[in-house]
């Protein structure tokens, strides 16, 4: 098989339902830039919400897919036989489906520019930084889902691990920001505010934890027995 | 259906993942909460009081122990239907309709069992440590009123959920609409959180348990979308809520049997 039919194999095999929750939300959002002032709602309102679907429910999005990513091929002792290791599989499946998302996301960034809705957040990105945004929670909330699944062996762990950690996150957003390490892995900084100069620094921590998260996932999710055992329910 | 909610029973409670997910889940919540869980005061300075600490205890555990909960019995449903015993458990005499609550009744009941430990063993500590013996009462009276309808209310949703969309999806939304439509503050967006459909116990609590806002103000959000579904907190209301809980639930369940009686023709 080609490289591009198995791309498109992962594609086919996230299913529709799963693709078309990321472009339902630029959707809602470009409806919300153009309507919201309609709506009554306020400027500094409509800001959040764009950045917080942004930053908020894209990695939300792309967390419950890595978790539920695992446990549920088909005849994966076949599988396993193949030249192609079961590692690059997942790698392809994960990099599909967020890729996708990180896509959709691109284009959600592109209403919040255009609306110039950045300035009214608390924290202001400039450029390419922008895109930061929703990047790096997104993909750190994907390497804890990967991690998750590999460690439990169950999707509903790893779904639940990771709506946990969400919610935490939106529930004690205060307190966890205010010490420096939790400041600098806390998820929303942009919409929810940080210290001054602070943003960059959590972003890049973000990012490079997130490598930590699947490196530490990589060898659980290379010991054939475990992939074996299938999705404890 | 004593027989289908015995064995569901014993095999959601023999579940490992549950209890590994349930502990995790507990362990965040001691640490994200822990100030506050540990003197069981909300800023009202009821911290001595058995009552308003129980009720304190209650919106901390559920807020997000109810995440553990919704997205453990997201698959009970439709895991007949993938596993391909749905068939034959529809060829065998049960009644179907005795099949469905017998399984919501069994699946809910296991996986409630850890909020309940975690949410008495809360009380009994607080017993030793504040030396009130009234408050295993309060415990079982909030235990009763505040959490009980939610979960009978939410158990409904998340069994019946991923019928009508995959649960992968169901468990975002999920998790989207527990903080939309629970935690967030009334004022913040039009949202049910706080309304008589909330599953957060707020009118038991205002109502019922006579408990006033920290900052002295009476149950209300005068600027919040919405209003109409926020009637004062009288104790007829905290009633009706209860009434709205297990209503909202006997109707989902109804609309789940109906469903599967239109899939089976």
């Amino acid at each position: 098989m080609k490289p591009l039919d198995l791309w498109a194999h992962e594609l086919r095999r996230a299913g529709p339902a799963a693709l078309a929750g990321a472009p339902a939300l630029v959707l809602l959002m470009t409806l919300l830039a153009i309507l919201g002032a309609r709506l009554g709602s306020r400027e500094s309102t409509t800001a959040f919400m764009l950045a917080g679907a942004l930053e908020m429910v894209i990695p939300l999005i792309t967390g419950m897919a890595a978790a539920s990513s695992l446990g549920r091929d088909q005849a994966v002792e076949l599988q396993l036989t193949l030249p192609v290791g079961y590692r690059s599989t997942v790698l392809r499946r994960l990099a599909a489906t967020t890729g996708w998302t990180g896509l959709c996301a691109a284009a959600g960034s592109t209403v919040l520019t255009l609306g110039g809705w950045w300035e009214l957040l608390p924290v202001t990105p400039h450029g390419p930084a922008v895109q930061l945004t929703w990047l790096a929670p997104a993909l750190w909330l994907a390497a804890l889902g990967l991690l998750a699944s590999a460690a439990f062996s169950s999707a509903v762990a790893a779904t639940t691990t990771v709506a946990l950690v969400w919610v935490v996150e939106q529930v004690v957003a205060g307190p966890l920001q205010g010490s420096l390490p939790s400041r600098l892995l806390y998820l929303f900084a942009t919409t929810r505010g940080t210290v001054p100069d602070d943003w960059t620094a959590n972003r890049v921590v973000l990012l490079c934890t997130a490598a930590v998260l699947v490196a530490a996932a990589w060898p659980l999710l290379g010991r054939a027995e475990r992939v074996l055992g299938g999705d404890k329910e | 259906m004593i027989a289908t909610l015995r064995y569901e029973f014993l095999m959601q409670i023999r579940r490992p993942i549950m209890w590994i997910v349930y502990g995790l889940a507990f362990a965040v919540l001691v640490a994200a909460m822990w100030p506050g869980y540990r003197t069981l005061d909300l800023g009202s300075g009821g911290g001595h009081d058995p009552k308003p600490a129980m009720l304190a205890s209650a919106k901390l555990t559920m807020s997000l122990l109810a995440i553990v909960y919704g997205c453990l019995l997201a698959d009970r449903l439709i895991r007949d239907r993938r596993l391909g015993v749905a068939a034959i458990l529809d060829a065998s005499p049960s009644n179907p309709g005795g099949r469905l609550v017998g399984k919501y009744l069994g699946v809910c009941g296991a996986t409630a069992v850890p909020i309940a430990l975690v949410f008495f063993g809360r009380a009994v500590v607080y017993t030793f440590t504040e030396g009130k013996a009234e408050t295993l009462a309060w415990a079982l009276a909030v235990f009763a009123t505040v959490i009980l309808p939610a979960l009978i209310f939410l158990g409904a949703l998340a069994l019946a959920g991923p019928l009508l969309i995959p649960p992968l999806v169901f468990r975002v939304l999920f998790v989207a609409y527990w903080f939309w439509g629970n935690l967030i503050p009334a004022d913040m967006m039009p949202t049910l959180s706080h309304t008589i459909f909330a599953a957060t116990g707020d009118y038991v609590e205002y109502g019922l348990f006579d408990r006033a806002r920290p900052d002295g103000v009476v149950y209300g959000w005068p600027d919040a979308a919405l209003n109409f579904l926020r009637p004062a907190a009288t104790p007829a209301v905290a009633v009706l809520w209860m009434g709205v809980m297990v209503a909202l639930a006997a109707a989902i369940l109804l609309l789940t049997r109906l469903h599967a009686a239109r899939s089976e023709s």
